[in-house]
């Protein structure tokens, strides 16, 4: 007798699969500043019985040549990554905004903001970075900075797109018509519009921030070396894997490339959320 | 009185869409506009409430340049509701968006007031139809263009809308400007109708 295939079962809708994963990363990013506040002085104390330990159950990340524990060094660092790419995202997407909306208020400005945005798309990222955090002195302040002003033009065009399409809406055409002013339809009927593409911009612009702070740190123009940045501790990696002290550079590094994949997923969960269109995939 | 003076217009880089409209309503008036799609109707439409700035020749209200600034004494009502509302808003505060809208002017259309706390697209198009009618219909206005507003209605929401706008146009005297390709409805609500090739395109 032939066996009689077994219906599959019902394939998951994309979109949820979409969510679930967002959902899973979510956890991640947020289990990691809890668990760097949470280790007190783990990974800052040095200890000099265990130094440069291979990874072990003890020690699953090794420990560096202080004989620190690198897991969480490698925690810490995430967490502070975490920190500036925060700040400095948030600063990027009100500096979007701001110019997305300084561009729709005349052709003039328009055309000033359109070559801003130009100029800063082509001028080569990491060098107009290294410039910016070096001529701020170094340190996290100057690093939040240098990432905040490179990272607003790919958000300020999709915003000034919209902004554009909102204005030739009927509904804002009817309440100029109202006598409404620009101030207030910007309020009322744009902004509920441009939120939603806020906070994607906002998540998407993360990893790019995380990842700018570390390869900023690396190079020696960011984050104080006392500091358990993963750039910095990229950089200490450097002269000791030769020696064949693989595991201080790969872990923080595979970590940071984990974190970024995070976003990238929250990301995507954040856009099959509020984009109505998606929502039948 | 609203009056289109020579009026024309042209996208940007296309050619005139007409250059010399020229036609006047009086309050109280229901003028019909016929012509076929897509011959610039509702542009003309959207030229005598404000929604666009004529290329040539100008819209006057009692002889006066339209004012752009404040509530504008003429409203445009367009055929589709769902891109008339914001799909953001709740009834009720599209509602009340000109101004707090009159008990009456609600009965009178059927808008219930269970509506208010609706999103858009949770109304049928009629219902969204009749929410943007009411509200155009704020203390300052005089003249309504109805741009096809019934073409996507059933034929007893059209009957009903058509009602309600005869009569506000015997008792408050509004003016209203009825474009539409349907010759038949024009010939039943407008007390006289143009033919647009005639008004706007010249002999």
């Amino acid at each position: 007798m032939s066996a009689i295939p077994a219906i599959a079962a019902a394939p998951i809708g994309r979109r949820v699969s979409t969510l679930r994963t967002a959902a899973a990363a979510a956890l991640v990013v947020l289990a990691i500043p809890a668990i760097a506040l949470l280790s007190g002085r783990a990974g800052i104390a040095p200890d000099f019985a265990a130094r440069l330990l291979p990874p072990a159950l003890a020690h699953p990340f090794g420990t560096d040549p202080l004989g620190r524990d690198m897991l969480f060094r490698t925690i810490k660092g995430l967490a502070l990554s975490l920190q500036v790419g925060l700040v400095a995202s948030l600063l990027s997407v009100l500096i979007a905004t701001a110019l997305a909306l300084l561009g729709a208020t005349s052709r003039w400005a328009d055309e000033v903001v359109g070559f801003l945005v130009e100029t800063v798309m082509g001028l080569p990222h990491i060098v107009l970075l290294i410039l910016i955090a070096f001529a701020l002195g170094g340190g996290t302040g100057a690093v939040i900075v240098a990432v905040a002003v490179t990272h607003w033009p790919r958000l300020t065009r999709i915003l000034r797109a919209e902004i554009l399409q909102l204005r030739s809406a009927d509904y804002v055409r009817i309440s100029r018509r109202f006598g409404k002013s620009w101030f207030w339809i910007g309020r009322r009927h744009m902004l509920p519009h441009l939120l939603p593409q806020m906070l994607v911009g906002l998540l998407l612009l993360f990893p790019h921030a995380i990842l700018h702070e570390a390869a900023l740190s690396f190079l020696g123009f960011g984050i104080e070396p006392a500091r358990p940045a993963i750039g910095i501790l990229l950089n200490e990696a450097m002269g000791y894997l030769l020696a064949g002290r693989w595991w201080l550079g790969l872990f923080p590094g595979l970590c940071l490339v984990g974190l970024v994949l995070c976003f990238d997923a929250i990301g995507n969960g954040a856009r099959a959320m509020l984009d109505p269109r998606a929502s039948e995939d | 009185m609203l009056e289109a003076r020579a009026l024309g217009f042209a996208h940007p880089e296309g050619p005139p869409l007409f250059t010399d409209a020229t036609l006047a309503i009086a309050p109280g008036e229901i003028v019909g506009l016929h012509g076929p799609s897509g011959i610039g109707k509702s542009t003309l439409g959207r030229l005598l409430s404000g929604h666009l700035a004529p290329g040539w020749g100008a819209v006057l209200l009692d002889g006066a340049p339209l004012r752009m600034a404040g509530f504008c004494p003429v409203q445009y009502l367009g055929q589709s509701p769902m891109h008339m509302v914001n799909p953001r808003w709740r009834v009720g505060a599209i509602l009340s968006e000109a101004s707090a809208p009159e008990p009456k002017t609600l009965a009178a259309l059927g808008i219930a007031e269970g509506w208010s706390a609706r999103y858009p697209h949770e109304l049928s198009g009629g219902q969204l139809q009749r929410v943007a009618i009411a509200r155009a219909l704020a203390p300052g206005l005089r003249f309504l263009v109805a741009d096809e507003i019934s073409t996507m209605l059933d034929a007893i929401t059209q009957a009903e809308i058509w009602a309600f706008l005869t009569r506000l146009a015997a008792e408050r005297g509004i003016g209203i400007l009825a474009i539409s390709h349907d010759r038949a409805l024009l010939e039943a609500v407008a007390t006289r109708t143009l033919e647009f090739r005639e008004i706007a395109l010249g002999p």
